[in-house]
């Protein structure tokens, strides 16, 4: 019987390391460039930068959405393995808050980069509204995005919903990851 | 030839002279030849019939495996736990002592949580992923359920 337990253990213990050597982070300056743009069901000309032409393109082909404008943009810059970054400011011209947040990102140790992000969260707020009593009721939150994404380094990757709005408007986020060696 | 050995060719569905000289003499092995025809004649028949759709139920064949990695786990555990640290059922209560003892501080206790209702756990939504031509853009669409 100890012969058995004291094998049980040495495959454990050598599992455990295999798995412990496998697993070890690599901890990796990672840069999101995020644009977040709006599709809009009534007709509009595309409003995108250069660099999302080639987006639009595929969105327009994809989707019935009139046009597409870019309503914010950002870069957001963190370490993977650490406690995640967010950011959060007012869309021009809208006045609407909006909030961008991940739990973590984690890098592949290879090249080509892999890059996880958990917990990926975006949510537009309206203006607050306040009771009665002065006190704020509610988050008025208007729409929200809330997902995990795999996205190699480099790569254009688009979040989007449809319908955040009466209008049938659609919540689009291009994120562009970039790992810094 | 014996009736067995026509048996045996009849079966066979081999008929030479013999098979048909042993016929002309024995009955019994006429009567069965006439089976063997009769029966060639309904499997025959049978062969464009269509069968009647079954259900088959295939069994899964790890459904108790399970049980019996938690039984392997929880030996090795009963093992590998100390017996002074395993837990041992309190003893009855003793009868009121005579001499009532000074009442001590009590820690203290814990807030006891109720019973809540449980809430409906919140839906991941649905996420399609569409590729592209462009192999440099992926699109993700959220559908919510």
């Amino acid at each position: 019987m100890k012969r058995v337990l004291f094998l049980l253990g040495t495959a454990a213990a050598f599992a455990w390391g295999q798995e412990k050597q496998s697993s070890e982070p690599v901890i990796k300056n990672v840069e999101l460039t995020v644009y977040l743009l709006s599709g809009v069901q009534a007709p509009a000309t595309d409003d995108v930068p250069q660099d999302l032409a080639a987006i639009a393109k595929q969105l327009h082909s994809l989707f019935t959405y009139k046009g597409y404008k870019l309503a914010e943009s950002f870069i957001l810059r963190g370490r993977s393995s650490s406690n995640g970054a967010g950011t959060e400011g007012i869309l021009p011209g809208s006045g609407l808050h909006y909030y961008f947040r991940y739990q973590r990102v984690r890098v592949t140790a290879e090249k080509p980069y892999m890059v996880h992000i958990d917990n990926l969260s975006m949510s537009l707020n309206g203006p607050p509204a306040y009771g009665p009593d002065g006190k704020q009721r509610g988050n008025n939150q208007i729409a929200s995005i809330s997902t995990d994404l795999d996205l190699t380094d480099g790569q254009k990757v688009v979040v989007g919903k449809s319908s955040i709005n009466a209008a049938g408007d659609a919540l689009i986020l291009v994120i562009v990851p970039k790992v810094i060696e | 030839m014996t009736c067995r050995d026509c048996e045996l060719l009849l079966a066979q569905g081999e008929r030479n002279e013999a098979v048909e000289e042993h016929l002309l003499e024995c009955a019994e092995c006429r009567a069965l030849d006439r089976d063997v025809a009769a029966n060639g004649l309904v499997l025959e028949a049978l062969r464009n019939e269509e069968l009647p759709r079954i259900e088959v139920k295939i069994p899964r064949p790890r459904r108790y495996a399970w049980l019996a990695v938690a039984a392997a786990a929880g030996f090795l555990i009963a093992l590998l736990v100390p017996a002074h640290k395993r837990p041992v059922a309190s003893p009855e209560p003793s009868a009121a002592p005579f001499v009532e003892a000074e009442p001590q501080e009590q820690a203290p206790q814990p807030p006891v949580r109720e019973a809540v209702a449980r809430r409906p756990e919140k839906l991941e939504p649905l996420k399609i992923k569409m590729l592209t031509p462009d192999p440099d853009v992926v699109i993700y669409w959220l559908i919510d359920n």
